[in-house]
């Protein structure tokens, strides 16, 4: 038995209209029962004054709910908590705020401040079970300064929870300005994480680089991102986070106060910032929990690879308990990370914003070569649209088929206004915009200068850069023969560019085995190219530029640079047809004849 | 009536329908990463082209990825049809060997019909959004 919706009760502040309404939101989201609701006689006191008052207000009252004999929810494991709107985070303890995350872990026991966690980093791993939960509960808090603010937490968790899939960049800084062997040890368990659990999400990442004992490495910004783990600066701006399109799953910044408050729209510390940002989850400490109670981040992505929550997954990270941190976000949500190979990057931080900002800047691609990319990932977006036009026809076409009446009554008509919802109208009509956007950006871009004309229409763009478009996107613009039919490829053609490997310690010459199978029947083997053909193959031999590949092969020194085959016209594949793509690299050195590893590739033909 | 057969290559179909709004989406996030990693983004022009792409990966996400109300209608439809005249659905699931994708399993339960896991193929990769 794992965690599951069965599994929570969502505490809110009774007498407290707004604080119900959060609750009955989340239980909307994930259709709770109503025993699963439970209030507390609390104020709504972000941080209380003292243990007696945390006990008075709310852990008392929630134990009740939870284990006495009238309890309702009795019978039901309760093993996660989630702590709503206006309800209070933390208590005061001398010079210490713990914080109510923390303490409730412990509902069952007295508290203990900074008790060593019996759950943290488990060697071998494990999902939660029913005995860790008689040792300590997943607790987490959703609240802010409104409740249009905190559904909106609710619902950019309920993102993730859709697709799960998480593939924005990993922002990661393993250095501090800190100094002493506490510290020591927390980036060493940093540097740790990054050489042998970072690989593994397969993310994109970027990553600080030393520069100096006294000086904290820091991230300038964000943007297309779904995860951070930092430390040490603590306050930042909104300003912090720039736009993203991709799904933020967990930002973590191990400080000494990023979760004192999560209710002031003002504030300037990071679990507020991140949440308002859009992250679905984030932790951070409500006064100092000293570095060795810091989140562990391998214990927390080695649960979340094993399909755990992030609940689990925070749970498992953190070393102590009715301690100070505090978790926020939705517990039951698990992430999926993608499958591919990672492009690394680092930011040797250090000197000061502008050569952070350069040292992102460092890697990235020429404009026109970009344009061409982007050209094929937006072909590859419309033949994807109309895979799936495709594929609502023959659903449709298979209910005609049937000879039963009833049948068809019964699915004929919804099924076609699921057609007409994806037709070549409705595909129109979402790219249209973005479509000449794109189709305008060469033109704009080189109005002036870049180009031997000025002023120059899009064929001008494509002759004198011999580019190519696809027929998908000239289709869709409107004005007749605006893309002249010699600038774009023909239906069915397809290409394929990849990485030349080169792991031995040895120079070889290069050659490439290919074989074209069909997706959906991997047995049929629709093409193969063998190593001592090289037509139609093309090597970058300088920087985006691609020149035939010799008949002595691709030397070893290209490792790193991109490989391509473009498709014989004999040999072109039905469009918004899926294929897997596999490559064989090869060499013949002296006597010595081997064969590489196979790499496989699955694309659809966008042409 | 619709067999068995019948209703798990219809049941399929309508999963990998749904399904292939994600590459939609994907393509259009690997658009944008191209975008974020070029010097593009440093041309003024090249806010107004994120801009457009952000906007429309987002309404790709609300219409392809979210589950439609016409497919919400297809498949209770379909799932109504077998309850009204052959068995309960989760009945019927089992008692004809059927197993039914993860992705169907969730717009079933969005169109009133939950299966149960005993009922979806490899429930141990599915994510059940109930």
């Amino acid at each position: 038995m794992t965690v599951s919706k069965e599994n929570i009760a969502v505490i809110y502040r009774e007498g407290d209209s707004e604080s119900l309404e959060f609750a009955q939101y989340y239980q909307t989201v994930y259709d709770l029962n109503n025993t699963q609701l439970i209030s507390v006689p609390c104020s709504d006191t972000e941080i209380l004054q003292n243990e007696t008052d945390f006990n008075n207000e709310v852990l008392n009252p929630i134990y009740e709910s939870l284990y006495s004999s009238a309890s309702e929810v009795l019978d039901r494991n309760i093993w996660v908590i989630l702590l709503g709107y206006n309800v209070p985070g933390g208590f005061r303890d001398g010079n210490d705020i713990i914080s109510s995350t923390s303490r409730l872990s412990r509902l069952n026991f007295s508290f203990e401040k900074k008790l060593r966690n019996n759950l943290y980093n488990r060697k071998v791993f494990q999902r939660f079970t029913v005995s860790d939960a008689q040792q300590a509960l997943i607790v987490s808090r959703i609240d802010a300064p409104t409740l249009s603010l905190a559904k909106e937490f609710v619902n950019n968790a309920l993102k993730i929870k859709k697709q799960s899939l998480v593939n924005g960049k990993f922002y990661f800084d393993p250095y501090s300005d800190l100094t002493g062997t506490e510290a020591d040890g927390y980036e060493e368990l940093m540097l740790e994480f990054q050489e042998e659990t970072l690989p593994d999400l397969n993310l994109t990442t970027f990553t600080t680089t030393f520069i100096d004992p006294y000086i904290d490495s820091v991230i300038p910004f964000v943007q297309q991102d779904s995860f951070v783990w930092s430390w040490f600066t603590d306050r930042a701006s909104s300003s912090f986070f720039r736009d993203t399109n991709t799904l933020r799953g967990f930002f973590y910044n191990a400080d000494y106060d990023a979760a004192y408050t999560i209710r002031d729209i003002e504030d300037r510390r990071w679990c507020f910032l991140a949440m308002q940002a859009g992250y679905i989850s984030t932790a951070g400490a409500m006064s100092n929990p000293t570095i060795e109670g810091f989140l562990n981040l391998r214990a927390f992505f080695i649960a979340l690879l094993n399909d755990a929550t992030i609940g689990e997954g925070l749970l498992f990270s953190t070393p102590y308990l009715d301690w100070t941190i505090s978790f926020f976000g939705d517990p039951l949500v698990k992430l999926t990370f993608p499958v591919g190979e990672p492009v690394l990057g680092t930011i040797p931080i250090g000197e000061d914003y502008d050569t952070a900002v350069a040292a992102i800047n460092e890697v990235l691609t020429e404009e026109n070569e970009a344009w061409r990319l982007m050209s094929i990932d937006f072909a590859r977006s419309m033949a994807y649209l109309l895979r799936k036009e495709i594929e609502t026809k023959e659903a449709r076409q298979f209910i005609v088929d049937m000879t039963d009446v009833k049948t068809e009554v019964a699915l004929l008509y919804p099924t076609n206004a699921l057609v007409l919802e994806n037709s070549e109208n409705q595909r129109q009509s979402q790219l249209s915009k973005l479509m000449n956007t794109f189709i305008e950006y060469p033109q704009r871009s080189n109005l002036y200068s870049g180009l031997d004309v000025t002023n120059p229409t899009i064929n001008d763009y494509l002759s004198e850069k011999k580019y190519k478009i696809s027929k998908l996107i000239s289709s869709i613009i409107k004005i007749e023969g605006m893309i002249s039919p010699e600038y774009t490829f023909d239906e069915g053609y397809w290409s394929l560019e990849f990485i030349l490997e080169h792991n031995i310690d040895i120079f070889v010459l290069y050659h490439f085995i290919l074989e074209v199978e069909d997706s959906s029947d991997p047995s049929n083997n629709i093409y193969v190219n063998s190593a001592n053909n090289i037509s139609n193959w093309y090597y970058e031999k300088e920087e985006n530029e691609f020149v035939p590949i010799p008949l002595t092969g691709v030397p070893s020194s290209f490792k790193g640079r991109r490989i391509k085959y473009e498709s014989p016209s004999n040999y072109y594949l039905t469009r918004a047809s899926v294929y897997v793509f596999k490559i064989n690299q090869t060499y013949i050195n002296e006597s010595i004849t081997d064969i590489c590893k196979n790499r496989f590739f699955t694309d659809i033909i966008w042409s | 009536m619709i067999t068995s057969a019948q209703y798990k290559i219809f049941s399929d179909s309508l999963a990998n329908i749904q399904d292939g709004g994600i590459d939609i989406y994907n393509s259009l996030i690997n658009m944008s990463n191209e975008l974020i990693d070029s010097t593009i983004k440093n041309d003024p022009n090249g806010d107004q082209l994120y801009d457009s792409i952000v906007s429309t990966s987002n309404l790709i996400n609300k219409n392809d990825i979210e589950i439609s109300s016409a497919m919400i209608r297809v498949v209770k439809s379909l799932q109504l049809l077998i309850e009204e005249n052959i068995s309960p659905i989760n009945n019927y699931l089992f008692d004809n060997n059927i197993l039914v994708k993860c992705t169907f399993a969730n717009m079933s339960y969005s169109a009133g019909f939950p299966i149960d896991l005993s009922n979806i193929e490899d429930p141990e990769y599915c994510i059940l959004i109930y």
